[in-house]
């Protein structure tokens, strides 16, 4: 798939986030904290094509300049794929900013909205069902 | 359309030929293959240690004699795995700690050709364009194209990536694209994802087959190696491959603590 | 004789790709119900459902406030290329007429309580997060992704294999008698028959542990129980080249008041390729987040000294 058309695959993805739910199969609050945005900088470490979700590795120095692990929830791998998503979108050492939800269980964890690439481009990850927050415009 | 008598001719000398090869005389499916169809099972302890190995105690105490390992004549030609040094080591470890660390335990996907040797059955479900195989266990499932490989898989998995073709009345199939994650055995023979297998599927009579495996993978053997065994047909009235999801039975044992206490 | 064994090896030796095609063949005016070997209904290919008509209708409220607003499956525009070109549809649901699952008491009850007990034990979470089924009929309704499906047909059966959770699901049509009473399955006993163009299936004999939908996009109906009564016929009808035409009829009693049915068209897709859906096999960051969130709470909680 070109570039161009990944492009216009996610501005549609990116104007539907408004219209309503997107479907999956489980549901965003049970695993993720509406109330605890975060936002990561982080280098690529490893992404794991795993269903039901893909998760996106990636080390981040904190300011104490500790370097700290954070698993990233994507989407399922064969919808990524279908949409010209591969594995080597996300090549390992790649720097990457995270915005997304903390899990609940208050490990290093989050339900990621988007990524942001290195060439400015963001890239929607699709990850959850009814309930978050960018997903649902009343909630 | 219409058929120079050349090719005609070939086609029948061609077929002559193989007649003479071929010993299977069992039924045909509408387009001539062996009928394959059906329900079989390995009938050996495979799935204990491919190698010849000797009765021996379970990992389970309480279990006793029903947990206790059967002995096997072993199903390796040659009756040697040719480890990499590196990899002898991670074997061992692999097989002292199986109770822990078989991907079968917990019901992860078994991989081909463990998938075949398990103690439990599975369905042939046979097209000229496409060969099913849906195991038993864990509801694990292979679609074969009976074509060739169009191409590196975009993305690596626990069956692998299959692809068929005839050769006289041998079904050969073709898997690659694994992820490193399956185990051959409980001994804890292992492989990478470079894994490369080979499979062929030689009907003996309507009711037996002769299954062959040649494995090559060489970041962890130094050569490829093979393994045979005959598969047998089940003979029931209805016979039915049933449902073996075993999720529920791991939940417990891989979640356990994770549970609230007071639930159950 | 011989000319019918050279035909066959004629047909033999022609490329298989002849026999399926790269992509959908355009539907034709002439089209013809072709058969099978064995003197079926040829259904057989790769079958997509990509659909984002809503589940159900919205409700009308006495009030005039409206109910939960039926959800459509947005992320299947994304793969606007693959849905079925047929005309838009208020529901899945087709009967009732109003388009509403009439839901007992009781099944609301079960999943209200399931749905807020997820974080206590894998057992209150759908059997697609527990990774170990979607569910039939449940297994069709469209998702956001992955709505592949595809049918075999050799002597005697029928055999799907959907995308997720890598299930194939093997329906004979000879006749059979169905399992014995005692033998119960998450996604039950299914036995086939044709009537005419139309595969009818009738699954029995389910565990009643399983749900009667799983995807987000069945809203209020995701994690309503199946119980081991429920009597579940679907009829597959292939209407043209690229179209079957799929209709389930659920009668499960203490689950709904009265048979209910959904309908949608599978449209062909030779060209799509199913990917493994292996799920449990890393389903462990689901358990240990949402399980573990539960406990983290329940710790939280006490230390404040609320309950």
């Amino acid at each position: 798939m070109t570039r161009t058309k990944i492009s216009w695959t996610l501005a549609a993805f990116g104007l539907l986030l408004a219209a309503g739910p997107l479907a999956a199969h489980h549901s965003f609050s049970a695993e993720f904290d509406a109330d605890k945005p975060v936002t990561l900088h982080g280098v690529v470490t490893k992404v794991e094509w795993t269903n039901p979700h893909a998760w996106i590795n990636i080390d981040v120095k904190g300011d104490d300049g500790q370097t700290v692990a954070w698993r990233i929830e994507a989407g399922a791998p064969n919808a990524l794929l279908r949409r010209g998503f591969t594995k080597a979108y996300l090549p390992p050492g790649t720097a990457i900013v995270v915005e997304g939800f903390r899990a609940k269980d208050g490990s290093n964890r989050a339900n990621g909205s988007n990524v942001t690439t290195p060439d400015g481009k963001k890239l929607f990850l699709g990850s959850s069902g009814t309930g978050a927050p960018y997903e649902e415009k009343g909630k | 359309m219409r058929v120079p008598l050349a090719i005609i001719l070939t086609l029948i000398a061609g077929v002559v030929t193989l007649a003479a090869q071929t010993r299977y005389t069992g039924p045909r499916t509408a387009d001539g293959k062996p009928d394959l169809n059906g329900i079989w099972q390995a009938m050996n302890t495979a799935d204990w240690d491919l190698l010849p190995h000797a009765a021996a105690q379970g990992p389970v105490l309480a279990l006793g004699a029903a947990g206790a390992q059967p002995p096997g004549l072993g199903v390796v030609e040659g009756d040697d795995i040719p480890y990499l040094p590196a990899a002898t080591a991670k074997k061992k470890l692999n097989g002292a700690h199986w109770l822990t660390e078989d991907p079968e335990v917990k019901c992860f996907l078994p991989g081909v050709p463990r998938a075949t040797y398990m103690p439990y059955p599975f369905q042939i479900v046979q097209t000229p364009s496409n060969v099913l195989i849906a195991y038993q266990f864990a509801s694990a499932v292979r679609s074969i194209p009976l074509k060739a490989r169009p191409g590196e898989s975009p993305a690596d998995s626990w069956m692998g990536d299959s692809y068929g073709h005839w050769e006289g009345d041998t079904l050969v199939v073709d898997v690659k694209g694994f992820t490193d994650t399956t185990w051959f055995s409980r001994a804890g023979d292992f492989h990478s994802d470079e894994l490369h297998v080979v499979e062929r599927y030689t009907p003996l009579s309507h009711d037996a087959i002769q299954y062959e495996a040649t494995i090559e993978d060489p970041q962890t053997f130094s050569r490829p190696w093979k393994i045979s065994m005959p598969l047998y047909r089940h003979l029931e009235k209805n016979a039915q491959l049933l449902e073996f999801k075993c999720v529920e039975f791991v939940e417990e044992l891989m979640y356990g603590p994770l549970r609230k206490q007071s639930s159950k | 004789m011989i000319r019918a064994y050279i035909a066959l090896l004629l047909l033999a030796s022609l490329p298989l790709a002849a026999q399926t095609p790269a992509r959908t063949a355009p539907a034709t005016k002439t089209w013809k119900q072709g058969k099978t070997p064995d003197g079926q209904p040829d259904i057989q290919g790769v079958w997509v459902n990509f659909d984002s008509t809503p589940f159900e209708r919205a409700a009308a409220s006495a009030t005039g406030t409206s109910a939960a607003p039926a959800s459509g499956n947005q992320n299947a525009l994304l793969f606007a290329d693959r849905a079925p070109k047929v005309q838009q549809r208020p529901s899945m649901v087709v009967d009732p007429p109003d388009g509403r699952v009439p839901l007992t008491p009781w099944a609301e009850q079960q999943r209200d309580y399931d749905l807020s007990h997820v974080q206590d034990s894998w057992e209150y979470n759908t059997t697609w997060e527990r990774c170990i089924t979607r569910g039939i009929p449940a297994a069709i309704f469209p998702a956001g992704y992955n709505n592949g499906y595809q049918i075999l047909q050799t002597p005697g059966q029928v055999v799907i294999l959907y995308e997720m959770i890598h299930e194939a699901r093997i329906i004979p049509v000879d006749g059979r008698p169905h399992l014995p009473a005692a033998l119960r399955q998450w996604n039950g006993d299914p036995r086939g028959h044709w009537e005419g163009n139309t595969l009818v299936v009738e699954t029995t004999n389910f565990n009643g542990k399983g749900m009667i939908a799983t995807n987000a996009a069945s809203a209020r109906i995701r994690s309503v129980p199946e119980t081991e009564n429920a009597h579940i016929v679907e009829r597959f009808t292939r209407v043209d080249e690229n179209t079957i035409n799929y209709e389930v009829t659920i009668d499960d009693p203490k689950v709904a008041s009265a048979p209910w049915k959904v309908a949608m068209p599978l449209a062909r897709d030779d060209s799509y390729k199913i990917y493994e859906y292996m799920c449990h096999e890393a389903n462990r960051d689901y358990m240990e987040i949402t399980l573990g969130g539960g406990r983290l709470k329940e710790k939280t909680d006490a230390a404040a000294g609320r309950k």
